[in-house]
């Protein structure tokens, strides 16, 4: 598997802001080469080459892409978290292993 | 050590694992699950998540959020009653149930004002899905039941009655208080709008815990509210699953417990472990036949039924039964009505109840060998 694990490293559950949970997790392995792929699999996302970041939103919930961590802002609970952490590592060990069959995006 | 033979009140022994989990939660993680940001919090959350997954995968549920921790299956089935029926509404239920279906019913019939109907068991505790069809009305919003009856074992055919309440667009609650890692439960086959499970038995979790599964569209009120570590600024509990229904601190250790029992049902195997079930159960009733007199309950076939036998021994009353045992025999059975009144009148039984054998898992053929000596040698001496 490429990327092993994410886990949390930093949660805001119990904020003043209704909804508005925030975290930051940090992931096992480097994944900046894998950033074009995704890009050019996740529609709506917005990647940043100078600094290695990829933005995207995953429903209501603002996802960004770090090479060895990311923050996510707007999660519902902890549980729906972990449910989007689940989804995202699925993600990207999915785009890695099809990556040949994918066109990296350029911007 | 005696033989224990209660499983159907809750497992014993639990795997070595659900000790180890229950302790190393306590002493090395310890903290509350969903409140704090420090790593220890964040660990105690991940074995809560660990366990949602863990159930989701063991009932075929993809969307773990929708598993709501309770501290049994009694509040599980509670939160669900309550939290759907409404004036006016006709619930079905079937003629087995457990006072912990029965009561809230009835509660909400003198509270609310809900209809009830009792769709009737045959005397093996058996029931047909097209009488739960023909009891179906305008107003039904309900259809709730065991999916096995914790006196006779018999299991009933939740997956007939799933299509039929599907069919008509009524709710199906059940109730797998005795079917829950003991027999095979895919919520999406069986066509279950709510799964109502406790964590102390066939799951081999600690007591005070269950849970409730509820399919994404069916919306109930809470049964209690408070905190839930995030969206304290609201003054109303949140939509969102699963906080929407656990207000205040999870029992995290016991959840700790809890995981490490499904992963050992997950990696054994449900069917091996039904299987095992079946043959102690049909071992037990073939060698019960041999007795004379004694007279067994429910459908005496392992195939329909669930490790639970229940039986009388003419001539000596049934708590008398289990005191010989206990005393005479190291054998831990329970006499009574086992909290399903309901039950004993289908089988006959109201008055004089049953003692009931609850087998698991890790009993063996030698402890059912046992028992049947036993058996043997209290129907002998009371046929003198
Ligand atoms: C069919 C059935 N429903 C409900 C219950 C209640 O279980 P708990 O005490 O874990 O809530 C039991 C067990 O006692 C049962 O066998």
């Amino acid at each position: 598997m490429f990327l092993k694990d994410i886990s949390i490293s930093f949660i805001t559950p119990c904020s003043a802001d209704p909804g508005k949970v925030q975290l930051i997790a940090q992931l096992s392995t480097e994944i900046t080469g894998v950033m074009p792929y995704l890009k050019a699999v996740l529609k709506n996302a917005t990647y940043n080459r100078n600094v290695s970041s990829l933005t995207f939103m995953k429903e209501f919930r603002l996802i960004t892409l770090y090479p060895r961590h990311l923050t996510m802002a707007r999660v519902l609970n902890t549980t729906d978290a972990w449910q989007v952490l689940n989804w995202l590592k699925d993600l990207i060990n999915d785009v890695y292993e099809r990556r040949e069959s994918i066109i990296p995006s350029r911007f | 050590m005696g033989i224990y033979l209660d499983n159907a009140a809750t497992s014993y022994p639990k795997p070595e694992t659900v000790y180890r989990a229950v302790d190393a939660f306590m002493r090395e993680i310890g903290a509350s699950s969903g409140r704090g940001a420090y790593r220890q919090a964040l660990l105690a959350d991940k074995v809560v998540f660990s366990a949602r997954e863990a159930l989701g995968k063991l009932f075929g549920i993809n969307d773990v959020s929708r598993i709501v921790f309770t501290s049994n299956v009694t509040e599980s089935l509670n939160l669900a009653i309550k939290g759907l029926l409404k004036a006016g509404d006709h619930v079905i239920t079937s003629s087995m149930e457990h006072n912990a279906v029965w009561r809230p019913l009835k509660r909400l019939e003198n509270e609310r004002g809900i209809e009830i109907t009792v769709v009737s068991c045959s005397r093996d505790g058996s029931l047909r899905a097209g009488d739960v069809a023909r009891a179906i009305r305008p107003n039904t919003r309900l259809v709730v039941m065991t999916h096995a009856s914790n006196v006779t074992g018999t299991i009933l055919p939740a997956g007939e009655v799933g299509a039929v309440a599907r069919e008509r667009g009524v709710a199906f609650l059940i109730d797998a208080a005795q079917t829950a890692g003991i027999y095979p439960i895919d919520v999406r086959a069986l066509g279950a709008d709510l799964l109502a499970f406790t964590g102390h038995k066939g799951l081999f979790g600690p007591t005070g815990t269950g849970g409730l599964f509820i399919r994404e569209g069916v919306e109930l009120l809470p049964l209690k509210e408070g905190g839930t570590g995030g969206d304290s600024i609201l003054e109303s509990q949140p939509d969102h699953l699963p906080d929407r229904f656990e207000a205040g601190t999870l029992n995290v250790s016991g959840i700790a417990g809890l995981l490490a029992g499904v992963d050992f049902i997950l990696h054994e195997g449900i069917g091996r472990i039904r299987d095992r079930e079946k043959e102690l159960t049909g071992y037990f009733l073939q060698a019960l036949e041999r007795i004379p007199g004694i007279e067994v309950y429910g459908p005496k076939d392992p195939e329909k039924q669930v490790g639970v036998v229940s039986l009388n021994v003419p001539g000596v009353m049934a708590p008398d039964v289990a005191r010989v045992l206990d005393q005479g025999y190291g054998v831990m059975a329970r006499s009574g009505l086992h909290c399903a009144p309901m039950a004993h009148r289908t089988i006959g039984t109201i008055d004089r109840g049953t003692v009931r054998f609850g087998i698991g898992y890790f009993n063996t053929i030698k402890e059912i060998d046992s028992v049947v000596q036993a058996l043997a040698e209290i129907a002998g001496k009371a046929g003198r």
